[in-house]
């Protein structure tokens, strides 16, 4: 097969993988080896769906000996299979990223023969990349489930992130969808490069103060790095009938007993006919989204899970965000002063984000905010102006203190575009016109768990 | 010596510099040294006189500008001066008269101004390094480099501002294994790194071109498989092109291996 086609196989085979970051450590360059990496990453590209490209995201192979059932390599399915030799790949990945079209490789791969053989593999085209090419690019390595510690240690010397994939919200799911994966093997790893991360003299892990409401561990220092920039993982949302209040503490607890980076989510899409899996379902763009927006106010707002969702809600409100949600039913704490209120406070305020409060504490030591100044600073005056005084008068135009009252200020906008997550449209090919959809059953048959359980 | 300017008339005032950072730091030392207060500091071929407004050329002078640089270190910090130098590339007409302005309002405030974030000298200098800051990331972002003969690496870009300066550095760093130029098409200026070092030429556009030699043989079918790449990833139940253009705004793809085929005015001119 042309290197070109397998590219196509492979690169299409991974789109799935929702993960596509290249932060969280600060690689300096070497005369006379290629690349560097920044902390905050570089997006080089944006596809057709408004997602990133950052890294040369492809599978060693698509073959895999697995049998999950949301997943398009799954071994029942009838698809083109291929594989990179390593010196391909580690060469393609340096064609690219000598055009900066990436920051480096994100490989993840199909279970070819058993998961140890897999790894080495990978093992192989990343060792190839670091000491024939001289790379020091970034590297997103997946650990597969079900490998031998000795290889997810050598690979995590070899990558800069590594993720397991927990792939569904529950172990129940999991087993249920994904018979050859359990909670043991996927934990397992996951541990390992816990407990192993480390930076060395080259390289600089970004560990800010307060990312989670917990306190991160901070990376060992060795001679050699391993897995510096951390972990992550990701589960797909809406496949199984977990609740929201599920998922994020779940995240919550991931971001707590493994010190993740990060947790992403991924909308079902339906890519198999499985009788296991919901077929006509809309793709929950939307939820998704907010589901995101609860990470962030978990991870940069100091936001505690507990605050944002409570088992009688065991749903995130669609209509309006997180924050402002939870500030309509914290409202007795509003409205705050601007110039006086402590930091903690103003990152409460819908509109106001992590920058904005920043600016605005530093801001109002020499002068006092007002409207213009406050849409200066860039905070979402529109959005604040309910829920703070400037100088004593409250910025409210008029709307009464009460939940009812300002929540359509604050709903999701009438017209949100023609695509996406705001449009409010069953995406083609993915309603029947015989179910109708409520918010909270993901066409997801409880007899039919218990059958199969 | 008198001024030939009348003094009277010369309330309001217009100042024309080269377009360059000397340039701009010259005009803000003859302010001072004439006792001046001009009302625009504008870049040649920006100017427009107000209705009764007089125009001074100024003639770049490099110990002027040193001398503005070092009275700014001196008086002001070190930031103060980076932030000038940030805001001269910009390319809004106004540019050179809000560094003036700043330059009058920290010689006055001293270190302190970096905490008057709202003055009004001081607000707009931030709002417009903040915007350079994001032009400068999609450089980052967005140049694409292509293989020419002989081992030279070549890339074309449109920027906003004339901020190929502030890139080389990150580029030379990280691709200083091979030598290129960034050519920057709007402004005329090529970063040039010859494998130890990098500097930069003011180029005339038709000749510089036309002086490259072709593509290496690999150049076409890396291009084609980062193009496959690009469409492979993309899920199509997510289409949302909106999104994208908000990211990868469209001013950029004529530059952009990926997304030029899809430019209406590049098809039609095939």
């Amino acid at each position: 097969m042309d290197l070109l086609e397998k590219l196509e196989v492979l690169a299409d085979a991974a789109k799935y993988d929702v993960a596509c970051t290249s932060s969280g450590i600060d690689r300096k360059a070497t005369k006379g080896l290629t690349g560097s990496t920044l902390g905050a990453g570089i997006c080089h590209s944006f596809t057709p769906d408004g997602r990133c490209v950052t890294l040369l995201k492809v599978l060693m192979t698509n073959a895999c000996v697995f049998d999950c059932a949301y997943c398009i390599n799954r071994c029942s399915n009838q698809v083109k299979r291929a594989a990179f030799t390593p010196q391909e790949l580690a060469d393609l990945t340096m064609a690219f990223y000598r055009r900066n079209y990436i920051e480096g490789l994100f490989l993840s791969s199909g279970v070819i023969g058993s998961p140890d053989y897999t790894t080495e593999l990978m093992i192989k085209t990343l060792s190839l990349l670091r000491d024939q090419h001289g790379f020091r690019g970034y590297i997103h390595a997946k650990a597969v489930p079900g490998t031998s510690p000795e290889l997810v240690q050598e690979l995590g010397l070899l990558a800069d992130r590594m993720s397991v994939n927990l792939e569904l919200p529950s172990s129940d799911s999991l087993e249920l969808l994904a018979p050859q994966k359990n909670r043991t093997n996927v934990l397992a790893p996951m541990r390992q490069i816990r407990d192993n991360i480390a930076v060395d003299r080259d390289t600089r892990a970004l560990v800010r103060k307060k990312t989670t409401y917990m306190t991160p561990t901070r990376p060992m220092r060795k001679d050699r790095a391993f897995v510096p920039a951390g972990q992550s993982t990701q589960m797909i949302i809406g496949a199984t009938p977990e609740s929201d209040f599920q998922i994020l503490n779940l995240s919550a607890a991931l971001y707590r007993s493994f010190s993740l980076k990060r947790v992403f989510f991924s909308a079902y899409l339906p890519v198999n006919h499985d009788v296991r899996l919901p077929q006509n379902d809309a793709i929950q763009l939307n939820r998704e989204h907010r589901l995101y927006q609860a990470d962030w106010l978990m991870r940069f707002h100091e936001f505690d899970v507990a605050e944002i969702i409570d088992q009688d809600h065991p749903f995130l409100d669609t209509t309006v965000d997180p924050k402002a949600n939870w500030a309509l039913n914290n409202l007795d704490l509003f409205p705050i002063e601007v110039n006086k209120a402590p930091y903690e406070m103003l990152l409460r305020v819908p509109g106001i984000g992590v920058t904005g409060a920043k600016k605005i504490m530093k801001a109002r030591k020499t002068c006092c905010l007002h409207e213009d100044e406050l849409r200066k600073l860039g905070i979402a005056y529109k959005r604040a102006r309910f829920f703070i005084t400037c100088a004593g008068k409250h910025q409210g135009a008029g709307v009464r203190m009460r939940p009812e009252d300002i929540r359509p200020y604050l709903a999701a906008p009438i017209d949100g575009g023609r695509h996406g997550r705001r449009a409010d449209k069953p995406l083609p090919g993915q309603m029947s016109l015989f179910d109708s959809v409520s918010s909270q059953s993901f066409g997801w048959k409880k007899e039919l768990q218990e059958a199969l359980a | 010596m008198r001024d030939p300017l009348d003094h009277e008339a010369c309330l309001d005032l217009a100042y024309c510099y080269d377009g360059t950072l000397e340039g701009l730091l010259t005009a803000v030392f003859q302010a001072y040294a004439l006792h001046e207060d001009p009302r625009d500091v504008l870049p040649a071929g920006q100017v427009q006189p107000r209705l009764g407004q007089m125009v001074r050329e100024i003639q770049t002078d490099f110990a002027l500008a040193e001398r503005v640089k070092k009275g700014l270190h001196l008086k002001a910090g070190r930031d103060a001066f980076e932030l000038c130098r940030t805001v001269g590339v910009s390319d809004r007409p106004d540019a050179g008269t809000l560094v003036y302005r700043f330059v009058r309002f920290a010689m006055k405030t001293g270190k302190a101004w970096s905490r008057q974030v709202m003055d009004p000298a001081v607000e707009p200098m931030l709002a417009i390094r903040r915007s350079l800051g994001y032009e400068k990331e999609r450089l980052l972002q967005f140049i694409r480099f292509k293989e020419l003969e002989g081992g030279l690496w070549f890339a074309t870009c449109n920027p906003k501002a004339n901020l190929v300066p502030f890139v080389m550095d990150h580029f030379s760093d990280r691709f200083n294994t091979q030598s290129f130029i960034i050519y920057d098409e709007v402004h005329h200026i090529a970063g040039i790194y010859d494998g130890t070092e990098w500097y930069l030429a003011s180029v005339d556009q038709d000749e510089f071109l036309e002086r490259l030699p072709p593509q290496s043989r690999n150049e076409a079918r890396m291009q084609q498989a980062w193009k496959l790449f690009y469409r492979s990833v993309s899920i199509d139940a997510r289409y949302n092109p909106e999104l994208r253009t908000r990211w990868m705004p469209k001013r950029f793809w004529k530059n952009l291996t990926e997304v030029q085929e899809e430019l209406p005015s590049l098809v039609s001119r095939r």
